[in-house]
């Protein structure tokens, strides 16, 4: 058996947060690249980045008249909800499906040039939250036309915003290691991705479940993920428990990512 | 920049070894193809793992290289035997597997003169995002960029959307910008050379002048008459070995 030598010690360790540490600092890199991703997706567009927000605008309004007849909910209840949740969604499913492929990418990349592991991800990363960030706007807009919006609530946005950042840092992380080893891996995330936004709250409201069937999504990290940046902007107070969750996901996902990366850094450029 | 004496590379019991993942036929082809080859490799080794059954192509084998402040060395040997891997272990894009390598000193791989930007941007925006990666500030990149710009001669084709170039042109932009960084250990795949006859002759004194400031240079190359000219000495690999090391390699 080929002998790897001993890949989890102290020295890879401090590798692995040097590495994150290193990617981190260099934001004149990542910011940059974001910035281009975005401005090529849509470059030679007339709207550019904001046909982000149109598509959602669509849907919002689609998705808000119809569900808010068929499930009879109050659309003022129901719209801003859905418009919130939606893009959130959207977000975590970005970047999850994006962690994906943030090795594969740059492959060319990592074989010419040795910058830390960490800046692809940061990167990805960034362009996400960008994106997110176009849909802002609207979402404020449609909080403030149906009158859910108050701002102490909201002061708490940009706190819950950084925590969920952190969070999809540490997550990226491993579902880019894993499926840079794995090219099943975004087939199968991919798969699971759709059942979950099924399962999450953001097509239905949380009253409706039957009694005794909470555990759909209280037991659903994603719903709790959701419900943090929702909270602050439909002006209502965030559920402890999902901020307790959130904290913990941080912690574990620090936890079990650094020692991963750890463990198969030195392996990522053999694997693209 | 490092002190100018420090710069040193210092490789020991370093290998590389590639996992091939694929289909259980493939290694079975694997395996009967390299059992047949084995008498006369080209390439690296082909390895069955028999634990875990797979296949490794040992690219290389336990090296040891000691490379000092002022010295040019010359990489030889046959396609496949170790050198491109040798060159891109030391830029630090391949950890090696087993055994370490240490560098002293700041590096600029000549290893690929691809851009590595998406074939929208334009020429300026190509610049900045190259040169960010190769480790420039900002700053010294809004500093250079005339610089750069004049001597790839692109003109008004700075503005226009790198797939509008030829493949001449890309090189061209990427060489004037590969070749603003100044480093102590220059590694390189191969002399670069560039352009129509006029833009090799320019480049040529460029790449020169590049060599003469770094403090180490490792080429690849199967020229011996560059060889020749450039290195003081010389290391052949064969199947991911060092087979000589002639450190006395006069010019």
């Amino acid at each position: 058996m080929i002998n790897f030598g001993k890949l989890l010690d102290k020295a890879s360790l401090i590798a692995a947060w040097s590495d994150i540490v290193a990617g981190v600092k260099l934001y004149p890199i990542w910011t940059h690249y974001a910035w281009f991703d975005i401005k090529l997706r849509y470059r030679r567009s007339t709207l550019g980045p904001f046909w982000i927000t149109i598509n959602l605008m669509v849907m919002v309004l689609t998705v808000g008249l119809l569900y808010s007849k068929l499930f009879r909910m109050e659309i003022g209840d129901f719209l801003p909800y859905f418009a919130v949740g939606v893009t959130v969604w959207n977000l975590i499913s970005n970047v999850i499906n994006d962690s994906t492929s943030v090795f594969i990418s740059v492959e060319s990349l990592i074989r010419q040039v040795n910058l830390p592991y960490s800046l692809h991800i940061v990167r990805a990363l960034a362009r996400n939250i960008i994106i997110f960030l176009h849909s802002l706007i609207f979402l404020l807009a449609c909080s403030l036309y149906f009158g859910k919006l108050t701002l102490t609530y909201l002061l708490y946005f940009p706190v819950m915003l950084l925590l969920l950042t952190l969070i999809f840092f540490f997550l990226s992380l491993i579902i880019a290691v894993f499926a840079t080893r794995f090219r099943d891996m975004p087939q199968i995330i991919l798969s699971v991705l759709q059942v979950l936004m099924l399962l999450t709250p953001i097509f239905w409201l949380r009253s409706i479940l039957p009694a005794g069937m909470e555990y759909i999504y209280k037991l659903n990290p994603f719903y709790h993920f959701i419900e943090i940046l929702r909270a602050p902007l439909l002006g209502q107070p965030i559920g402890q428990g999902s901020v307790i969750v959130s904290v913990l996901c941080l912690l574990i996902l620090c936890g079990i990512s650094i020692p991963f990366f750890a463990f198969y850094r030195k392996r990522i450029p053999y694997w693209l | 920049m490092s002190n100018s004496t420090d710069t040193r590379i210092s490789v020991s019991d370093a290998s590389v070894i590639f996992p091939i993942y694929g289909s259980k036929s493939f290694k079975n082809i694997a395996i009967r193809r390299a059992t047949k080859l084995f008498n006369k490799p080209l390439g690296g080794r082909i390895n069955i793992d028999t634990v875990t059954n797979n296949v490794y192509i040992e690219a290389l084998n336990k090296i040891s290289i000691e490379i000092n402040h002022g010295e040019r060395v010359g990489l030889v040997g046959h396609n496949g035997s170790g050198k491109s891997t040798l060159l891109r272990m030391l830029a630090g894009t391949y950890p090696p597997v087993t055994g370490s390598v240490e560098v002293v000193g700041k590096i600029a791989p000549f290893l690929e003169l691809s851009l590595g930007v998406e074939p929208d941007v334009n020429g300026y925006e190509a610049i900045y995002l190259r040169g960010l990666m190769l480790g420039l500030s900002s700053k010294t990149i809004m500093d250079k960029t005339s610089e750069i710009a004049e001597f790839s001669e692109l003109g008004a084709f700075l503005d226009m959307p790198i797939r509008t170039y030829s493949s001449g042109m890309v090189m061209r932009l990427s060489f004037a910008i590969s070749t603003i960084v100044n480093p102590d250990i220059l590694l390189m795949d191969e002399w670069i050379s560039v352009g129509d006859q006029g833009f090799q002759q320019k480049a040529g004194k460029r790449l020169n002048e590049l060599v003469e400031r770094s403090k180490i240079l490792v080429i690849a190359s199967h020229s011996i008459d560059l060889l020749k000219s450039l290195c003081t000495r010389i290391i052949r690999l064969e199947n991911g070995q060092v087979i000589e090391d002639n450190p006395n390699f006069i010019s």
